[in-house]
């Protein structure tokens, strides 16, 4: 049992906007981790049976967002986490049309605090009770 | 018969709950088919059901259509509309995803019987574009997509404005009256 009930993850290659995003949410009771790599995240997810929201920058190196999505939906634990993509990028790739059975929303960079807040708020309250 | 058919991807959850918010019972059935995970659509639907005047349900394998009722699309599972039936379907992705709009879209009957709506929200790729050119060829249907500025992803209804099938580009404000004005 964590000291929270809630779980977050942030996934983005710039840390600066991990940090904004961890102080906007400081005063929300949430558990946050945050990768700026998509590898290292899929690894804390398996590795710690991660169940909660998930937020993932859609461009990055090494492993973009889009495909960062694509492998944690092959870990089978879709009926514990809610994915949402943080992008500057209006109109995704082609790519990511195999993603869009896993997103819950997009919200676009750059982002207010207050739509920040409010997607996290929607996030968790739509996981299971059990999940959440 | 009035049907409405909802089409709706990455981010339509929140525009769809914005429009049930309130809405009283309608003189029309609805099909709603959001892109979802199976765990998360009977606390999808219910949250619609208990905010609206709507009786909302998650579709269990064959539901009948009738006015006031709307069933949501099981995730995992296709939903085909065998006016006034509307039943689950197992098979494969379709646009790597079930419920796929296209199926849905497609399976609607030509009867002249049914005045049929379609209303595709904010979302992610192409879902539904081809099955509103086919319904367009094959009957009459009224077309809207949802505004620009409105979507968190203006991929779905952009693709079908492209097609020059869509018949009114609103917001989730806009279709909200729509469907009162229409049908109360």
């Amino acid at each position: 049992m964590t000291k929270h009930s809630k779980r977050l993850i942030l996934i983005d290659d710039n840390p600066h906007i991990i940090e904004s995003i961890e102080l906007t949410l400081n005063s929300h009771n949430i558990e946050i981790n945050g990768f700026t790599n998509g590898n290292e995240a899929i690894k804390f997810i398996k590795d710690t049976d991660f169940s909660g929201v998930i937020i993932c920058d859609a461009q990055m190196p090494q492993i973009d967002g889009w495909d960062t999505i694509l492998e944690l939906s092959k870990l089978g634990i879709h009926d514990r986490i809610i994915i949402n993509m943080l992008t500057g990028v209006a109109e995704p790739p082609d790519k990511s049309n195999a993603c869009a059975g896993h997103i819950f929303d997009y919200l676009k960079k750059p982002y207010k605090g207050k739509e920040l807040i409010e997607l996290v708020e929607r996030s968790f309250s739509n996981l299971l009770e059990e999940s959440a | 018969m009035k049907l409405v058919v909802f089409g709706s991807s990455t981010g339509g959850t929140r525009i769809l709950e914005s429009l049930f918010k309130g809405l009283p019972k309608l003189d029309c059935a609805m099909a709603i088919v959001q892109h979802i995970n199976a765990p998360f659509c009977q606390k999808f639907a219910k949250s619609l059901d208990v905010n609206s005047g709507m009786n909302v349900i998650c579709s269990d394998e064959e539901e009948i259509f009738k006015p006031g009722t709307a069933f949501v699309a099981r995730g995992g599972k296709h939903l085909e509309i065998t006016y006034p039936k509307a039943q689950n379907k197992d098979g494969e992705p379709v646009n790597y995803v079930h419920p796929a709009i296209d199926v849905t879209l497609k399976s609607i009957p030509s009867s002249k019987q049914i005045d049929l709506t379609v209303i595709l929200l904010t979302g992610m790729g192409k879902d539904g574009v081809e099955g509103v050119k086919y319904l367009k060829e094959k009957r009459q249907c009224h077309l809207i997509a949802q505004s620009e500025e409105s979507c968190s992803v203006f991929g779905i209804p952009k693709r079908a404005i492209e097609t020059g099938l869509v018949d009114s580009v609103m917001s989730p404000e806009d279709i909200k009256n729509f469907l009162i004005k229409n049908y109360t």
